[in-house]
């Protein structure tokens, strides 16, 4: 009982501080906004309720617009990523032929290819979600190849031994379960650039979404609509994480982590 | 030997001129002869234990029977039958841990039995009988992560027994356990291999444990492992840890650690 009791002082204080933690930084925001021109630093209230006024309209459109792009890109770069992945490590040949090329992109800054494909597909939504696709395949394609690579070679001996006799059944029941914690980090990682990514590909050429709230407001020199709209990202960044989380604590129940 | 190996009556395991080399293409030191002229068998429903110096290819022997590698010459006949791949009639409990983490103990117990496609009432029945054989009640549903290696090492023999293997293969399978709960372990093997007779074939670098578990012991000589001796171990079937104790045991204890001694030295 007393343990308990201890525990739970603990974990309110914990609260209470990182509750004011974050009222204080607001609170000095809105402090150093009184000394500074609003073209720097616009105090939270303007942020917040005058950039809610004036965008109102275009609100949900471009929130919608945004997360379609990023969670489109990202499930299709992702899902690639992850098959390329177990095919490589399922076929030597597979492998031979894509590791080279492979290697070959992992280093390109992926913000740094948007010129090129906007080029070649035009200012469309395909651009844009490609963008994403292709950072978020390489991304789960290496990740997915560490993950496999670090299977203790004893799970598959034990495997074949106990009757798991072909190479299907051994992907089944010992790779892909027993890599599953590793490839959520990846998906994880692969989010957080997502988001990113349609950051960049919004600010060039979009008419909708998030990334064109805060180009546009630069364009009039607005400094409310910029940090409006980091905001906006920040708070789908942050929702998108929680549903990553929801099922990271669901498949990931034997592992060791969660302790945190 | 004069015994002619296979001919003999209920003989199971017969290992016959085997060679393994390790091909050493990418490695500094060149090819590696791990064993040579490997030639015993193993008796129905006995356990052999297998002990040598460390490096002389005590586990590369059990991997062969396992057929999870292949021989460079010879043969491996179980059954008369010769071994051409991993099978689960030769289950290996591993020196690792090999209990499959994202599975739980219940999970671990019937995987071999699901591949098998058992129905999943019989597997009901065959898990609980098993892991009240190695004392795991109230875990059934805990995930490895809960366990202490030793409940670990008994889910891997529980998973390994309810398969019901012709020939069980274990690879220093308490080499990570302390002292107290490796002889809980040693008896208890010996328990459910009075229950439920297999044919057991056991590497270990322990005399004391080779001894106390096994009717006769395969003793491999230094790199590249050859059969060096086998010794008759003269105790009845019925063990128990006071056994380790007796002058008897403690003499052949001192014989066979002379013999091995001798070879890590040279």
């Amino acid at each position: 009982m007393i343990n308990l009791k201890r525990f739970k002082h603990i974990m309110s204080l914990r609260q209470i501080l990182g509750f004011s933690s974050i009222i204080s930084a607001v609170l000095l925001w809105y402090i150093v906004s009184m000394f500074v021109s609003p073209l720097f630093v616009p105090s939270p209230k303007e942020v917040f309720f005058g950039s809610y006024d004036l965008y109102k309209e275009i609100l949900m459109t471009s929130i919608l617009y945004t997360f379609f792009r990023v969670v489109t890109g990202f499930l299709i770069g992702s899902a690639l990523g992850i098959l390329v992945g177990v095919a490589m490590s399922w076929n030597r040949f597979i492998q031979w032929i894509l590791d080279p090329i492979i290697e070959l992109i992992r280093p390109i800054p992926v913000i740094a290819l948007i010129p090129l494909f906007i080029l070649w597909i035009g200012l469309g939504e395909t651009s844009r979600i490609i963008i994403i696709v292709f950072a978020s395949f390489v991304v789960l394609v290496i990740n997915t190849r560490e993950a496999i690579k670090n299977v203790p070679g004893v799970y598959i001996n034990a495997a074949r031994t106990l009757g798991a006799s072909t190479k299907a059944r051994i992907f089944r029941t010992v790779i892909i379960p027993a890599i599953t914690p590793e490839i959520i980090v990846g998906i994880r990682i692969a989010a957080a650039a997502s988001f990113d990514l349609a950051a960049a590909a919004e600010f060039i050429g979009a008419q909708r979404g998030l990334g064109y709230i805060i180009i546009s407001a630069k364009r009039f020199l607005y400094t409310n609509g910029i940090v409006f709209g980091i905001f906006l990202f920040t708070l789908l960044a942050w929702f998108a994480n929680i549903i990553i989380r929801y099922f990271d604590k669901h498949v990931n129940i034997w592992t060791e982590r969660g302790k945190d | 030997m004069s015994r002619n190996p296979g001919t003999e009556l209920g003989t199971k395991i017969v290992i016959r001129d085997v060679d393994l080399v390790y091909q050493g293409r990418n490695s500094e030191y060149g090819d590696v002869i791990a064993l040579k002229d490997i030639n015993f068998s193993v008796y129905e429903n006995e356990i052999v234990t297998v002990v040598g110096p460390s490096g002389c290819g005590k586990t590369t022997l059990l991997f062969l029977v396992a057929g999870l590698l292949k021989p460079t010459r010879g043969e491996i006949l179980v059954d008369e039958e010769k071994v051409t791949g991993p099978s689960s009639q030769r289950v290996v409990v591993f020196q690792e841990d090999a209990v499959f983490a994202w599975l739980t103990v219940t999970g671990n117990l019937e995987y071999g039995l699901k591949l098998k496609g058992v129905s999943s009432s019989k597997r009901k029945e065959i898990v609980s009988h098993y892991i009240k054989l190695v004392g795991l009640e109230g875990f059934e549903s805990a995930y490895p992560k809960e366990l202490s290696g030793g409940m670990k090492k008994r889910v891997d023999i529980a998973r390994c027994y309810a398969i019901n293997p012709n020939v069980l293969l274990m690879d220093e399978p308490f080499g990570s356990l302390d002292v107290i709960t490796k002889e809980r372990m040693q008896m208890e093997l010996l328990r459910i291999w009075r229950t439920e007779r297999k044919t057991v074939c056991f590497v270990t670098h322990d005399i004391e444990e080779a001894l106390f578990i096994s009717q006769r012991i395969v003793i491999l000589s230094n790199r590249p492992g050859k059969v060096k001796r086998i010794v008759k171990v003269p105790f009845k079937e019925d063990r128990d840890l006071s056994l380790k104790t007796s002058d008897k045991f403690q003499d052949l204890r001192k014989e066979l650690w002379y013999e091995i001694s001798e070879e890590v030295i040279s």
